[in-house]
Formats: structure tokens, sequence, C-alpha cells
């Protein structure tokens, strides 16, 4: 296959629109959107991400083209066959030590998105980059209740260091809203419903008069900080400068919840708790999400399968070690073989997530067709900390099936740019992105 | 006085000086302060903090003020949980409507192969209850007897249900609050024959009788609950008449962002809060609404969410850090007293107050937040031994082993011991269950108690518990490697670098088979990318070999007797884990100093560096000087570290140079 990079540079941006306006503007673009696509469904974008590595041997596809056979861990995704593009060959440069020495677990979460060496640190100053998720989340973000969301399925409450004199942040999150700030992930199904729905039903009447009181409540918390802010030094302001940031979210937040005029109320029971089983787990967790594009509350997210360095046990497919040591297997083909057994599970999980969104009709079509998802690890041989050709798929969003393979040295973050452009982000770079990846869509 | 007013004339010129080092940035309430907080501030009785994100942790703790950081979600929950805290802690709750509950086996898994059944049921009233408490399997004559909070309350018949069902029902009047309700079975004649399973009828015989359920209607009749001890701190205001006037709220409001922000608050601050009242009233709403805006507003305010140090002579600072190390909490009023009247740093005062703080039952906070990270403890909860290997290994032990070593590091802290009972004791706190775990003489209680261990138990000291050996283990098998990986980061404080991706195999299958683990690592050694690490690393592990990975005391692993020498890299040998304490304790400066380090790290809520190596060895110096005791460790760091300037000469003198 040849593959040509094509930067996108300002002139190919200005060439698209054909009208003078400079990169970020794109709020500005909006509008010229929204006359040209009135009738068309939203544009989704999801990051779903697995710890750990896969067994690579038994995850790609020994053909090329539309015509790829599944494998043994891709088996589960048969039903959606056509929707599903697997990408070869990609890399996280920054994933690598670079003269940093151990810690490609905390580097495998915190490049995935960022495609930048993250800062070596136990806690102080802490630093990786803005993720693409996040990048997505400021401009079509913008559009729905939240931003964006980010899912997890294993808290990060573990003692102990994370990975190496890596602070914990870096192995529990992929999305980063600034090179500073991680977001967190929410691992409550439950919690993750009433952040989407609400706790109780109100009137129309009270829930204005209460959101006209948490209006004046962050004005007043907002002035108060400002204030503050003058009268400290950088690492404080830094503090004060996100939460700001954060209490701008809700005020938007807020004001996107007066435009509807009523509660959404979904056909789905709220969820009671965290399901024992990691099947149940996943899928319940999968559904709120399911839900929330559904309704259109976001239309960008992440979704941690685990946390970077996971130790989550899979009894309930046999399987009683715990994952991050099995995937040091040393070839060991016992060990392998189950990994192999973990990297399935999960794209059963994944399968299952996929089907609801093709189960779901959304516009001229379905709401897979209208979301782009993204899977995968930012390790490949999670034996040997392998960064380069990644175990990637991207699914939905009208790409077709198929297996593409790039040379060696291309930067995952292509990849990103190109997710970005199909969801009508414009961005010239990302981390250490240099172009866009080619015949990606078909 | 003079010097008082001194102090504030070279304040700016301290505060903005960015390069001092004693500033800490501003440091966000984790999820335990910000929980232990607001039962401080508010006596509210639940957890808001449960559904907030994780905090990420750094340095191995979870307080560390650069990594806790504020995204926009934590904002939307600090937001919801606010309003709910106002809520709770103005308006009294209505008198509750009768509701069914049911509690079952599931939720308490404690209950496992006994025939009893144990809940806890959170009564919102005092009234009468409606129990009918279930009773599943083969319809042995029995009665059932039903304990409450552990007290025989009532003894009942069973009456015949369909199927193996059967039931008993009483009425009771139970009082307000949390109760626990035990359903036991009496037997009352021989169990019946099964004669189905006995002729073949059936393939399986019946189970057991065993209580399966217990179901709480209620209340009737309910009596007005206490009147909410929150309210005392939210309307202090005792003005007879008129009591909804803006000078009361003035009032209420002062007090409790004094109390929030854990300093004075200005006037000003105090005109924006009021505000909320008049807000309320003229959408017309009530006084008490206009109370808890007010209080809304102070809970996502910064100053309660960060601690923010603007000024190193500012005593309430001082207070903040101290209570917030100790307590994970607020400071109380007596040290916001103290600090009112500019008497913190004064080390006599100072040294009295740590004592006063640790002696509270508050400070069982340093057990559940420093100790618990720094053993790794909290691991505990998490890990999931394999059950085909460990069939005894239950949520019971589980929480038995976690109690054992909670118990002994409070005993620490309030019998004042030596730090060196870490490593070496001749005490534990053990149970029935846990005895027989370690094979010790019989303790006949359920609860942990103190016991003496025997000279040959081979127990006694955190390393030789069954929590820190299974969290120091695989699901699946011992690693003599984790182990000394544990036993360096965590007493020792020199964390051997992680290893290698794709390192040679170590062949788990033939562990007891074909070789011991000891020839298995030692093959692995020959590794030259390996050794340096793993030969200061493993030998520490061999130590604690004759434990098996749930902590139980084993002679043999499959074939193959253990051996527990082991041999450092300096040439010192040791034999077994009696062997590897003795070694452990005969450098007792260099566990002083990781100790140090780990509690002066979570003290700050920062990671440490060289600028802080005199103070440390400072602090070390006088932990020796003090026979090890735990709360000089405790004193050297408040007085050395927290305190953040060093007291003018009009302070007593006699305090370390």
């Amino acid at each position: 296959m040849i593959v040509t990079r094509r930067y996108l540079s300002r002139r190919t941006l200005l060439r698209g629109f054909g009208a003078a306006i400079s990169l970020p503007l794109l709020d500005a673009m909006t509008p010229a959107f929204a006359a040209t696509a009135q009738a068309a469904s939203p544009k989704r974008i999801a990051f779903v991400y697995v710890p750990n590595g896969i067994i690579m041997k038994n995850w790609t596809p020994a053909a090329e083209g539309k015509e790829f056979g599944l494998t043994r861990i891709l088996a589960p995704l048969a039903d959606v066959r056509d929707d599903v593009l697997v990408v070869s060959g990609l890399r996280q440069e920054n994933g690598f030590d670079l003269g940093d020495t151990p810690g490609d677990h905390a580097r495998a979460a915190a490049t995935f998105l960022t495609g930048v060496h993250p800062r070596k640190t136990a806690g102080a100053d802490i630093r990786a980059g803005v993720s693409v998720d996040q990048v997505a989340a400021q401009h079509i973000g913008q559009a729905t209740k939240f931003a964006s969301l980010e899912f997890g399925l294993e808290d990060g409450r573990l003692t102990g260091t994370c990975d190496s004199g890596y602070s914990c942040a870096y192995s529990n999150t992929i999305s980063w809203r600034t090179p500073t700030s991680p977001m967190p992930m929410e691992v409550n199904p439950r919690a993750a419903f009433e952040r989407l729905f609400g706790v109780e039903r109100e009137t129309p009447e009270a829930r204005a008069r209460r959101q006209n009181y948490e209006k004046s409540i962050l004005d007043f918390v907002s002035d108060a900080t400002r204030q503050l802010s003058g009268q400290l030094g950088a690492a404080d302001r830094r503090k004060m400068d996100e939460y700001l940031a954060s209490v701008r979210e809700i005020e938007r937040r807020i004001q996107m919840s007066e435009k509807e005029d009523r509660q959404i109320i979904p056909d789905f029971d709220k969820p009671e708790g965290v399901p024992a089983a990691f099947e149940d787990y996943a899928r319940l967790m999968f559904d709120m999400l399911w839900l929330a594009l559904k309704c259109d509350l976001a239309r960008v997210s992440t979704f941690m399968l685990g946390r970077e360095g996971s130790l989550r046990t899979y009894r309930e497919i046999g399987i009683a070690d715990a994952h991050h040591p099995l995937t040091h297997h040393r070839g060991n083909l016992e060990w392998i073989e189950k990994v192999t057994q973990i990297n399935t599970h999960h794209v059963e999980q994944f399968a299952y997530f996929l089907a609801k969104l093709k189960s779901t009709p959304d516009g001229d079509g379905t709401l897979l067709d209208h979301t782009t998802v993204l899977y995968g690890s930012g390790l490949s041989d999670g034996n040997r900390h392998d960064h380069a050709d990644l175990p990637l798929l991207v699914a939905g969003g009208r790409m077709g099936g198929g297996h593409l393979r790039y040379p060696k040295e291309t930067p995952m973050n292509n990849l990103h740019l190109t997710l970005l452009d199909r969801v009508d982000v414009k961005l010239e770079s990302l981390g250490d992105s240099n172009g866009e990846l080619d015949n990606l869509a078909s | 006085m003079h010097r008082t007013l001194a102090i504030l004339a070279v304040l700016p010129v301290i505060a903005s000086a960015q390069s001092d080092a004693t500033h800490i940035t501003a440091h966000r309430l984790n999820r335990t302060e910000y929980n232990n907080t607001i039962r401080d501030l508010l006596a509210v009785d639940f957890q808001p903090a449960a559904d907030f994100p994780a905090d990420d942790s750094g340095y191995g703790f979870d307080n560390i003020a650069d990594v806790l950081s504020l995204s926009p979600v934590l904002m939307e929950k600090y937001l919801a949980a606010a309003e709910k805290i106002a809520h709770a802690a103005t308006v009294a709750p209505p008198l509750p409507k009768p509701t069914v509950a049911r509690h079952g086996r599931g939720e308490n898994r404690a209950s496992g192969q006994s025939s009893s059944l144990i809940v806890s049921h959170r009564f919102r009233a005092e009234g009468d209850y409606k129990l009918i408490v279930t009773v599943t399997g083969r319809k042995d004559p029995a009665k059932l007897e039903l304990l409450l909070d552990g007290q025989p309350y009532r003894l009942r018949p069973l009456e015949g249900g369909a199927e193996n069902r059967r039931t008993a029902e009483l009425t009771a009047h139970i009082a307000y609050g949390e109760h626990i309700l035990q359903g036991n079975l009496i037997p009352d004649g021989l169990p019946v024959p099964d004669l189905d399973y006995e002729s073949g009828k059936s393939k399986k015989p019946l189970p057991d009788p065993s209580v399966n359920q217990i179901e709480i209607q209620g209340p009737y009749d309910p009596l007005s609950p206490p009147t909410p001890e929150s309210f005392k701190g939210v309307f202090t205001c005792t003005l007879p008449a008129g009591r909804e006037s803006l000078d009361c709220a003035r009032v209420d409001l002062a007090n409790l962002a004094r109390r929030a922000y854990r300093r004075p608050v200005s006037e000003a601050e105090l005109d924006g809060l009021v505000h909320f009242i008049q807000a309320a009233k003229e959408q017309g709403d009530s006084f008490d609404r206009g109370i808890q805006l007010a209080l809304t507003a102070i809970l996502v305010s910064p100053h309660f969410l960060f601690r923010i140090e603007r000024d190193p002579t500012n005593e309430f600072e001082l207070a903040s850090r101290l209570s917030y190390f100790l307590w994970s909490s607020m400071p109380d009023e007596q040290l916001l007293r103290i600090a009112a009247a500019g008497q913190l740093h004064q080390p006599e005062v100072l040294h009295a107050q740590v004592e006063r703080m640790l002696a509270a039952g508050k400070s069982r906070a340093l057990v559940d937040n420093f100790g618990s990270q720094w053993l790794e403890l909290r691991n505990i909860d998490v890990i999931q031994p394999d059950p085909d290997r460990f069939p005894d290994f239950n949520d019971s032990l589980r929480n038995d082993m976690k109690r054992e070593t909670q118990l002994f590091f409070q005993s620490i802290i309030s019998e004042d011991r030596s730090i060196l009972d870490f490593i070496d004791s001749d005490y534990t706190f053990l149970n029935a269950r846990l005895a027989k775990f370690y094979g010790l003489p019989p303790v006949d209680s359920n609860k942990l108690e103190r016991v003496q261990l025997p000279p040959d138990s081979h127990r006694g000291g955190v390393i030789t518990q069954a929590s820190i050996l299974t969290v120091s283990s695989y699901p699946t098998r011992t690693s003599p490697v984790l182990r000394g990986k544990w036993i360096l980061e965590n007493l020792l404080n020199a964390a051997p670098p992680p290893p290698p991706p794709d390192v040679p195999n170590l062949d788990e299958k033939a562990v007891g088979v074909s070789a011991s683990m000891r020839q298995q690592l030692e093959a692995h050694r020959t590794n030259p990318i390996c050794n340096p690490c793993h030969a200061r690393m493993d030998p520490l592990g061999f130590g604690l070999e004759n434990f098996d990975a749930i902590g139980r005391w084993r002679t043999h692993e499959g074939n193959f007797p253990i051996d527990s020498a082991g041999k450092l890299p300096n040439g010192k040998t040791f034999d077994g884990p009696d062997g590897l304490k003795q070694l452990l304790l005969a450098d007792k400066r260099t566990f002083t100093k990781c100790l140090t380090e780990k509690l002066l790290t979570y003290a700050l809520g920062r990671g440490l560096n060289e600028s802080d190596d005199t103070k440390i060895q400072s602090i070390v110096d006088e932990t020796v000087a003090s026979n090890y005791k735990f709360r000089a460790l405790v004193q050297a760091i408040a007085a050395q570290a927290l305190v953040r300037v060093t007291p003018p000469l009009t302070a007593k003198q006699g305090g370390q140079p």
C-alpha cells in the first residue's frame, strides 16, 4: 500500500472552506456548518482504552485491505466487521523512555491520546499534553451539556507507587484537559447515570429556580477566586485557574440545560451500583455511554476498560492471575493464552457497545454511523513494553471496514488529526503529529 | 503584642518572596479530608465524597497538593454535594412513612456457611416495626432467635410456608438510628430425614436450614427524630425574637464561614454571604433557604475546598497543617482559639496540642490514611487470592487481617510505643478466626483482642502480619521479589528500579514440582542485568518464604522444604523471619529515617528534596534520642517542619537549636 503524508496546512484548511478564517476559530465555523448540514445528525467521537498491551499475533489480521480475516482476538467483532477498520503500524514515540528509564505503563496511558512525553515526576509539577478528546471537547463538545465524558472500570484508589517514579495521575486517565489537568474517570454506573439525568425529578419551575441560585453561587465564588488569585504565587494561581475553568464549565452546563424545556427521562433503570462480574460492569458502563450519545448529552468521550498496569483478575473466564504480571509472559505459552483470553474478553464487551450503537436509529442511519470510535492500547507487546505498531482499530463513523498498515515510523497522532477531521475539527498539529493519515476513509 | 506587630510589618516581604521553601501549593481537600471536614463542620451523617472521582496519588500518598487537581466533573460534584449537605444541615427531615426493606444473605458475605444472618439497618425514626424473618432449607424442627445489637431479644416459632420456606413474625419497638439484627436458628429436635434424596427421587439433598432474609416494615406510630446535631452548628444566633433578621444571619454565617475557612472572615466576605439571604427573600423563599444558599456557597468556595497558605507566620495556617496531618480534618475550636491568640507556634503550646490531638479519637485518621498507604494496606481490599489455591480466604478473614494491622498501628500511637515495634513486637491483635489461621493458641472472641505472642510464634511486627504478606504476593503464589521490594520501599526507603521488560522467564509451573522457587530465582539472578537489584530484593523476600501467599505458616512448598535463609550483597546472612527482623533491627537509624521521610511527605503533602535533608537528619536525631518513640517523631515533625517561621527569642527557651 502506498501511503502519502498529507500535511494539513493552513492553506489546506482555507481551501476546504473557501473562506479566510484563521485557526483555531472553530466556534466561528460552526454556524457555517449548521447551514450546510441542517438535518444531519451530530458527529460524535469516542476513545476506548485497554491496558497492558495485546498479544499482537492474535490481534493483527494477516491480510490487508477490505477482505481481511478476523483474528482470534477480533473475532467478537464479526457482526460489525464492515464497520471496523484495523489500523496497524502506528507508533507513540513519546511512550518510549527517551532517556527517562522505566515507566512504560505510565507513559503508555499518558501518551495514548496526547502524543506528548510526560514529565517524569511522582507528584510535583505533573505535565503531559492536551489529549485529542479534549481538543474535540473544546469544539464539537460545546454543543452538548457535557463537553466530554470520561468513564472507567477501575478506581485509582490503590496505594504504593503506580509506575516507577510516575504519579498515579499518568496511569489513571488518558484524558488531559490541559497539560497539567488530567480528567478523572467516572467508575460508578449509578453516579454516571445521576450526572447524565439528574438525581431526582423536578418541576420546570423548581429547576429554573435552582439553576438561578446556582448561577449566583458560582458568580460569588468566581469573584472570590479572582480576588484571591491576585495575592498568590504562580503555583497557587495555576490551581485557582484550574478551579475557575471548572466553574466556567459548570456554568456552561447550566446554560445548556436552560435551553431544554424538559428534563430528559431515559427509558433505562438507574443502576444500583457496581456489578461484581467484569462483563456486567463493562456492559452497564457502555450502556451509560450509549445513553449519553443517544440523548445527545455528550459527543466526546473516553472510556478505560482498566487503568494502565491493571491488576484485575478475570475469574469469570477462569483467570485467577492478575492481568499485568501475566502480560510479562516471557514466551510462556500458557500465560500468552491467558492474556489472549483477556484481550478477547475486552473486545467482546466493545462489540456489545458497537452492536448497541448500530441498533440505534439516528438521523439517516444508525448511531454507529455517526460515532467514530477508536479502540486500542498504548502498548503493543506488553511483555517487552513496545510502543510501536500499536493495536488500534477505528469503528463506526462510516469509515468502512478493512485493515490498513502504515509505515513503522508513522506517529499515532496523525490518526488523531484524521479522526478530528472526520468530526469536522480542523487542527494543524497535536503532540508529535506530522500530518494526517491517507486512505483512512473509504 | 509588639512582636505580632513586628511580624505583621515584615509580612508582605515574606509573602511576596516566592522562593520560600516552606510554602506548600494550594492544597485541595482530598476525599477523606472532605468527608472528615464536613463531619466536623456540620455533623451530617453521610459520606458526601463517596461519589467523587478518586484522588490521584504521588510519592505513595493521595494528599499531595501538586497532584490534587480539580476537574469539571469534580466541581460538578462539589456543587451537588454542597447543595445536599446544606439541605441536610438545615432542614429537619419529615416524619418517615412506613416502607419495606429486605436484607438478605447476598449483602453480608460474612454470613458464609453459618445458618445465622446478621444485618445492619438504619431505623429512620423511633417507632414500631414489623419484622419478618425467612428461613429456607430442610425443615428441621427449630425456633428462631432474634438478637438486637448483639443482645438476645425474642424467640419465635417458625411457621410453615410453601416449598422449603418458613417464616417467623414479630413486632418490635425500636429506637432511632443504626441497629444490628441477627437471626439465629435454635434446633428444637432431630433433623428430619431427607426422604426424596435417600430414595433417589431427588438428585440433590435439601440444603441445611438457614436464615435467608430479614424483612423490616415500618415505622408505625413514629416519634419525631431528635433535632439534628447539625442545626447546632448552623443556627448559633440566640437573639430571642425576630430570629429571621439579617443581623442574626450575619452571626450564623460568620461562625460557619470562620470554621469552614479555618480562619476569621472579613466583613466584606460576610457581606457577600449575607446577600444570599436577601436574594432568597426576593425570590419569595424562606430565611432558612437563604442560609442554605450561603452555606452552599461557602462549601464550593476555594477558601473551603483548598488550604491556601499566604503567610508563613499565620497561626491559622499552622493550625490547619496540624489538623490535616493528625486528623485529616479541620482544626477544632481549641486549635482555632489558640491560633487566634497567636500562641500555637510556642514550643510548649505546640507540644501540648500535638499530644492532645494524638490522644483524640480523630487521630485514627493517621492509621487509616497514613498507615494504610505507607504499608500498602489499602490494597488488601482489592486483592483477589486464587480461590482454588486458597479456599480458606474469604471476606471475613480479609477484614480480620486488615483490622489486625490497623489496631496494631493504633496501639503504637495510643501507647506511645517505639517505632521499632513495627519491625518486631511481642504482641498483636487476634480474634478466634485469625488465631486459628495463624496456628496460634485459641482466642475466645470474635472481636480482635490484644494478644501476647508466644516466643516461637514467628509473628510480631508488620512483615509477619497476614495483611502485609498478602498484599506483597501474587493472587496465585508468593513472590520473594515482591516481598523484598516491599521491605526495601517501605521499611528502608531504598526502592529498586522496576525490571527491564522481557527478562528471561521464571517458570511458574516448575515451582514446587521440578525446582524450588529459590532454585528458579537463583537461575534468574545469574543474568547480569537482573542481578544488581535482585541480589538486594530476593534474599529479604526469601526470609518470609515460610508464609504462603495469604500469610499462613508453611514448611514445604509442593515437594520442597522451605529454605528461608538469606545472604545479602554485603555478605550478612540470616535465617527465617526471626533472623530477618534481627537484621532489620541491627540498623535502627535506616528504618527511622525511612519512616521519618514517609511521615514527613504525608505531613507536608509534597515530595521531599535535598533542601529537606538537614531537617530530616535533625528529626531522626531527635527520634533516636527519645528512644524511638512514635510521638517523639510526630512532635519533631510538627515543631521542625510544620512550623514555618522559627519563633523569635521571646518564646520560651530550651527547644532544639
